[in-house]
C-alpha cells in the first residue's frame, strides 16, 4: 500500500500555484476592459511572481509544476495586454488633446479674423468727410 | 495536496471572487465607490461604459435595463453567472468522486473557453481594431 505523506510546504506551493492562476485569469479578464485595462498590471505581476515562486518550490522538489506555469503565461498574457492598453490610452489621450487643441486654434483665429474684419468695415464705413475715430473707443 | 483538493480550493476562490464582483456592482452606489471612465470624460465613446450599472440590472433581473445599460455587460454577467455555477457542480462532482477526474477537467475548461470567447469577443475585437 502507498503512502502519500503531505507536508505543510507541499500545501504552500500548491496554494501559490492556485492564487496565481486564479489572479491571472481574472487579471486577463480586466485587462480586456478598455478604459482600466492598464490597471491590470499590478494583478498580473503579482500572479506573475507568485507563480514564479510556486514553479521554482515545485522543480526543486521534482514535482509537476503545470498550475504555475498555466499561471505565469495568462499573467504573461495579461501583462503584455495592459501595457497595450497604457499606450493606446496614451495615444488616444494625445489625439484628443491634439484635436481640441487644434479646435481652439482655430476658434481663436476665427474670431481674431472676425474682430480685424469688425474693424475694417468700421474704417471703410466712416463718411469721407467725418473726424476720425480710433479703434476700440 | 492531492489535484482533486487543489481544484475544490480554485473552484472555491473563483466563487468567492466573483461573488466579490457582483457584490460590488450591487452595493457599489451605496459605498459611494465607482470607478469613473477617463476615456468617456474626454467624450470618446468606450464600449464598457454602463458596465457596473448593467451588472446591477441584471442582479436585479431587469435584461431591458441591462441591455440599455451597456449590452456586453449581460454578456459578461451571464459568462461570470456560467462559471459561477459550473464552479459549484464541479465541486458537486468531484466530490462525488474517489479520484480526480481530467474529463471533468477539459470539459470545464471548455466549456468556460467558448463562454470567454462569447462574453469577450466584442472586447476583443474593439481592442484589435
Amino acid at each position: 500500500m502507498e503512502v502519500q505523506v503531505e507536508t505543510h510546504g507541499d500545501g504552500n506551493r500548491k496554494i501559490f500555484g492556485i492564487i496565481s492562476l486564479i489572479l491571472a485569469i481574472f487579471s486577463l479578464f480586466f485587462s480586456l476592459i478598455p478604459c482600466v485595462g492598464f490597471y491590470a498590471f499590478i494583478p498580473a505581476f503579482i500572479a506573475l511572481v507568485f507563480g514564479l515562486i510556486s514553479f521554482v518550490m515545485g522543480k526543486k522538489h521534482e514535482e509537476k509544476v503545470a498550475i504555475p506555469l498555466i499561471a505565469m503565461v495568462i499573467a504573461g498574457f495579461a501583462i503584455a495586454l495592459s501595457v497595450y492598453q497604457y499606450f493606446r490610452f496614451q495615444e488616444v489621450y494625445e489625439v484628443v488633446d491634439e484635436f481640441n487643441e487644434a479646435i481652439e486654434e482655430g476658434i481663436k483665429n476665427a474670431l481674431d479674423s472676425a474682430i480685424q474684419d469688425s474693424t475694417i468695415i468700421r474704417y471703410d464705413s466712416i463718411p469721407a468727410d467725418s473726424t476720425p475715430v480710433e479703434p476700440n473707443q | 495536496m492531492s489535484e482533486k483538493k487543489a481544484y475544490m480550493i480554485f473552484n472555491w476562490m473563483t466563487v468567492g471572487l466573483i461573488a466579490t464582483i457582483f457584490g460590488y456592482a450591487m452595493f457599489y452606489e451605496s459605498a459611494h465607490f465607482g470607478l469613473s471612465c477617463p476615456y468617456s470624460a474626454k467624450g470618446i465613446p468606450c464600449p464598457t461604459c454602463g458596465l457596473t450599472r448593467s451588472f446591477k440590472q441584471m442582479l436585479l433581473l431587469n435584461y431591458e435595463g441591462a441591455v440599455e445599460f451597456n449590452a456586453t455587460g449581460v454578456k459578461i454577467f451571464l459568462f461570470l453567472a456560467a462559471a459561477l455555477l459550473t464552479r459549484f457542480l464541479c465541486n458537486f462532482l468531484i466530490s462525488k468522486k474517489d479520484s480526480f477526474s481530467k474529463r471533468l477537467l477539459f470539459l470545464d475548461i471548455a466549456l468556460n473557453g467558448i463562454l470567454f470567447i462569447w462574453a469577450f469577443g466584442d472586447l476583443w475585437l474593439y481592442i484589435i481594431r
